[in-house]
């Protein structure tokens, strides 16, 4: 067993010459770096054959990884804020022969958070937009824009607050998907690189949005975007916040850096029942207080 | 003056390939494209016929990647040396290997079942999986309850092979646009056939620095015209060994989305100097999308890849 952890150990953090480093940040460094949250999700369900999987056995034939080894390798190594035991309760949960957990694309329980920049009446703003995979009956996948936050958007600063605060959540009907105003299904590998159309697109913003509850932020947005008072600028960095698996929050977050443990990594990790993944949503990612979600 | 010969190395086609590339007569035969992306030459015609070629040797048209190969062979490509005329004439004596023994095996049940076997085996060295509802799924060949499409395991590979030879196609044509030595002519000529491998003129490319907190978008068109007055000279670009591909995904338009991740050494000299050099790492969105073809009266759905938006994030530059 230690053997094998040793063997692991110099799979995955293995330092390099200098003259090495170049050519490994090209080739290997490259192949190890968890490239997407996909690249993720199939490492996380320990997927047979993808491309990192057949590349390891190709590279480092003598190197048998367990799904438990792999998920530890999706931490964020240089966060010494996530506790040990805390990880190991984590995989000893994941893992679980009985009742294994696993993530994909499909699941309705996570979210993207885009911090972006924004010019808010021509003034440079933050803005944070929260997005899920929205699912259609006839079976089509798109990004949808689910909430919003910002100083901005803040109901207690407006003058119409009242009309925000004593209505009940706004709900939007169900709709059929437009053909042509959407976010693509694999915008989150382009780091979601035409998000400026739902700023751009005024009259179809409502394309872009997620059909279901609407926080009053997420209204005021829609309506800012429609009286043309918001202009968007740029993505500045992504998150993803995966609420499925029983009694835990996970938080992916992108690490660029010339070490094998990069890329999309577990940056944070929260035990969580289902009570507080609830107020989680409402508190963090500021959705309406719906179980819909 | 003298073209310079342009070394495009190492494409990783993917882990099926580069699995099942050492084949016995008995084994269906399968194309690296890694090893004909090595020995391409600065001949257009000869790289489009290598390129098909192994194409059609994943779809298992071997006599037309024989014939591909015999014409690429034949032509009065100049290369730097003989290796690429000695690697196709190897391919061609390989093809001519396999299809005389497909011929004897007709005749000799046990090479038949022989055979069989070796298929199923290198079937299961695929890496693409995914359910019915919406993503592509490998095992399925048909429409389900729902109207989603499913394709079978060889479609899938042709895909996201079709896909790496979209974009390898695609940076061929960069490096003509940007390389001085191109005429007006033929940068613009390449600017249109770089335009037609997308699927509309509404898609974007977005370039970004690691080292710099600004984004520039460009729209594709824009973006080749911004290329053409870099005038670079002697251009040669140089691929990671490793690429992610993904699933595909039904979208709201009727095609399925998916994209590929790459890392590439750009370096340009100048009098045999570096003039500049760069690494960056490249994400392409890639369309699936279905036309409908007539042979002989009959209407068939037969579905081709186009790119889409593209996301060029440079990691390093001298």
């Amino acid at each position: 067993m230690r053997m094998m952890l040793c063997c692991l150990a110099a799979l995955f953090y293995s330092t390099k010459s200098t003259a090495q480093v170049k050519d490994d940040d090209f080739n290997i460094l490259f192949a190890f770096e968890v490239h997407t949250i996909d690249d993720f999700f199939e490492r996380f369900n320990f997927k047979d054959n993808t491309a990192f999987q057949n590349y390891v056995s190709k590279n480092y034939p003598g190197n048998n990884l367990t799904r438990s080894q792999l998920i530890h390798n999706l931490f964020n190594s240089k966060n010494l804020a996530v506790k040990k035991d805390e990880i190991n309760s984590f995989l000893t949960s994941v893992t679980d022969t009985a009742f294994p957990e696993f993530v994909n694309y499909r699941d309705t329980d996570w979210y993207a958070e885009l911090h972006c920049k924004v010019l808010y009446r021509n003034k440079p703003k933050k803005l944070t937009l929260i997005l899920k995979v929205e699912q259609s009956p006839q079976k089509f996948f798109r990004w949808s824009v689910v909430s919003a936050k910002a100083d901005f958007l803040r109901i207690n600063q407006t003058k119409d607050s009242l009309n925000y605060l004593q209505q009940p959540p706004y709900i939007k009907p169900d709709s059929t998907f437009s053909k042509k105003y959407f976010l693509s299904p694999v915008s989150h590998a382009l780091d979601f690189m035409d998000v400026d159309n739902v700023f751009l697109k005024k009259s179809h913003v409502d394309d872009y949005i997620y059909n279901g509850p609407q926080s009053p932020a997420l209204q005021k947005l829609i309506d800012q975007i429609k009286n043309s008072e918001i202009d968007f600028v740029e993505v500045i960095s992504v998150k993803y916040h995966l609420l499925k698996i029983h009694s835990w929050i996970i938080v992916v977050e992108y690490f660029l850096r010339n070490e094998k443990n990069s890329g999309w990594l577990i940056n944070k990790l929260f035990p969580a029942t289902r009570e507080q993944k609830e107020k989680y949503l409402i508190t963090a990612l500021n959705l309406p207080a719906m179980p819909t979600y | 003056m003298k073209k310079p010969f342009l070394a495009v190395a190492a494409i990783l086609i993917c882990t099926v390939c580069s699995l099942t590339a050492q084949n016995s007569p008995t084994q269906n035969l399968i194309c690296d494209l890694n090893q004909y992306q090595s020995v391409r030459t600065s001949d257009y015609r000869w790289n489009n016929l290598l390129i098909t070629a192994c194409r059609e040797i994943n779809s298992g048209h071997y006599e037309t990647a024989y014939k591909l190969l015999v014409d690429a062979y034949n032509l009065d490509t100049k290369t730097t040396d003989g290796s690429p005329k000695e690697f196709v004439k190897t391919e061609i004596e390989r093809i001519k290997k396999f299809l005389d023994h497909q011929e004897k095996a007709a005749a000799d049940p046990a090479v038949i079942d022989d055979k069989s076997i070796a298929i199923t085996a290198s079937t299961d060295n695929s890496g693409y999986t995914g359910s019915s509802d919406g993503t592509l799924k490998k095992d399925d060949d048909a429409v389900d309850a729902s109207g989603v499409r499913t394709f079978s395991e060889k479609e899938m590979n042709d895909f996201h092979v079709k896909g790496l030879e979209k974009i390898s196609e695609l940076e061929d044509l960069i490096k003509r646009i940007g390389d001085k030595i191109s005429s007006t002519a033929i940068a613009e000529h390449s600017i249109e056939n770089a335009m037609n491998l997308f699927d509309s003129d509404e898609h974007f490319v977005q370039v970004s620095s690691v080292n710099k907190a600004e984004k520039m978008k460009y729209p594709t068109r824009k973006y080749f015209e911004r290329l053409r007055a870099l005038n670079y000279q002697n251009v040669f670009i140089e691929w990671a060994e490793f690429q992610y591909t993904s699933d595909f995904i039904l979208a709201p338009d009727s095609k399925y989305h998916g994209y590929i991740e790459f890392s590439q050494k750009f370096v340009a000299t100048k009098d045999d100097i570096i003039s500049y050099s760069d690494k960056t790492r490249k994400k392409v969105e890639v369309i699936l999308m279905p036309y409908t073809k007539t042979v002989e009266g009959k209407e068939t759905e037969n579905w081709d890849i186009f790119l889409g938006d593209i996301s060029v994030v440079q990691t390093g530059q001298k």
